[in-house]
């Protein structure tokens, strides 16, 4: 049944289909999340947003709601209060949706490689796409990651 | 005939967003960044309809979608009543202005409501707060305006001459109706998340980004026409053009008002000015 529709309007579709990619592609909305980080990251993230570096030229706006966002940025490794939050706001997020895990803790749990109260790293806890590394993690690669995120992100809703 | 309300319809739909694109634009320049281009908000709009809509327990999914589309039509209703369209000219059409920009509003504090959470709430308590401050001397100007003049359609040219102070005060309702600093009250960023618009995604969000440009567009062209109306259509834009510019302005360089400060100085400042033309316009 399906296929017969795409073989009728084949056409049609594939031109929507691009017109909603290039858009998915233009306008990636982030909500940061910080599960314990030092801090180092969340303002080199501050930095990316500022006159220097502009990341809104690309579309990208820093969202208060999970529910409006579509990359999930997070930093620090993940502390153990921290870890239902951190699930709680992940399923919150509507598909299509991407995460990005920020800074040499999110990746791999950093200079807190064996604290007791530390229960990541990221991707233990959520399926994570995207990793950018760095302590803290530079603006330019912020906004390098978040460019391979969108092209996860088009990819991701078919 | 057909054609002619298509057009009505997608005019000001595209005029919103390029206005809304601009002041992003505008804003970024103002704050030494590049900025995203004009079409941003357009691509923000396709995007959010592409994405899933949640279902918020405790809420009603079906009436938030159907405030979302009625905040739109309604803005589009007011459409039809500018003296250029001209498809709903008749006396008092300032009432129905009054009345349907109130509308709008009222459909955002609803889906505020209709949430059980409390950015929401908290954001359309405010804005109901804020409503009762800006909302008389809107309705004060405009019932002047159609006690003197009937309708859109006969309001003479360059009324900010003999209305100066109007003017001065219609701004600074116009930053309250949209929401923008400092008034931005029911949206505070760094307080209340996104407000009344905390819970919504997908397809609600985008309609009640689309109804706030409308919005933003109407109230434009409103200031535009009561207070210049040129005949011309090219003037038209670019009076309107100098209108955002200062509604820019007044956005990016102040700061965000509590509420109980907003409230009183919308009360003692723009109640007054209107007063004083009042008396002058009387005497
Ligand atoms: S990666 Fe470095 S800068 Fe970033 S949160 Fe961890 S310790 Fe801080």
């Amino acid at each position: 049944m399906l296929h017969v529709i795409v073989d009728d309007y084949g056409d049609d579709l594939k031109i929507a289909e691009k017109i909603r990619k290039y858009c998915q592609r233009k306008s990636p909305w982030i909500f940061h999340f910080d599960t314990g980080s030092c801090n180092g990251c969340d303002i080199e993230l501050l930095a990316a947003m500022s006159p220097k570096y502009d990341f809104e030229r690309f579309g990208c706006l820093l969202k208060g709601s999970p529910r409006h966002a579509d990359i999930f940025l997070v930093t620090g490794p993940v502390t153990r209060k921290c870890k239902d939050r951190l699930v709680n706001l992940y399923e919150q997020i509507p598909e299509p949706k991407v995460v990005i895990a920020m800074g040499a803790c999110a990746v791999s749990k950093g200079i807190f490689q064996n604290a007791y109260g530390v229960c990541g790293p990221l991707d233990k806890i959520i399926p994570v796409d995207v990793y950018i590394s760095g302590c803290p993690a530079k603006p330019e690669a912020i906004i390098d990651g978040i460019r391979k995120g969108v092209e996860i992100l088009t990819r991701k809703s078919g | 005939m057909i054609m002619s309300i298509i057009e009505i319809l997608f005019i000001p739909i595209f005029l919103g967003f390029v206005y809304e694109g601009i002041l992003r634009k505008v804003a970024a320049r103002m704050q030494n960044r590049v900025g995203p281009p004009i079409w941003q908000p357009l691509l923000d709009f396709i995007k959010l309809l592409s994405k899933e809509s949640f279902e918020v327990i405790g809420s009603h999914h079906f009436l938030i979608s159907f405030l979302s589309i009625l905040a739109v039509a309604s803005l589009l209703v007011i459409v039809f009543t500018f003296p250029f369209v001209s498809l709903l000219n008749f006396r008092w059409d300032f009432i129905l202005v009054i009345y349907l920009l109130v509308f709008s509003t009222a459909c955002f504090i609803l889906a505020g409501f209709s949430f059980p959470s409390p950015y929401p709430l908290i954001g359309s308590t405010r804005e109901i707060t804020l409503l009762l401050a800006y909302e008389l001397p809107l309705i004060i100007i405009l019932l002047f305006f159609g006690m003197s003049y009937y309708s859109l359609l006969l309001l003479p040219e360059n009324l900010i001459v003999s209305f100066p102070l109007f003017f001065t005060a219609f701004l600074l309702i116009t930053q309250a109706k949209l929401g923008y600093q400092p008034f931005n009250i029911g949206e505070a960023e760094q307080e209340i998340v996104a407000g009344y618009l905390t819970e919504c995604s997908g397809f609600e969000l985008a309609m009640f980004n689309l109804a706030k440009s409308l919005r933003m567009f109407i109230m434009i062209s409103l200031a535009s026409i009561l207070f210049f109306n040129f005949k011309n259509i090219v003037a038209f834009v670019l009076s309107s053009l100098i209108i955002l510019f200062f509604v820019i302005l007044l956005r990016v360089t102040l700061a965000r008002f509590r509420i109980d400060q907003g409230f009183k100085f919308l009360w003692l400042v723009s109640i007054p000015l209107i007063l004083i033309d009042l008396i002058r316009a009387m005497l």
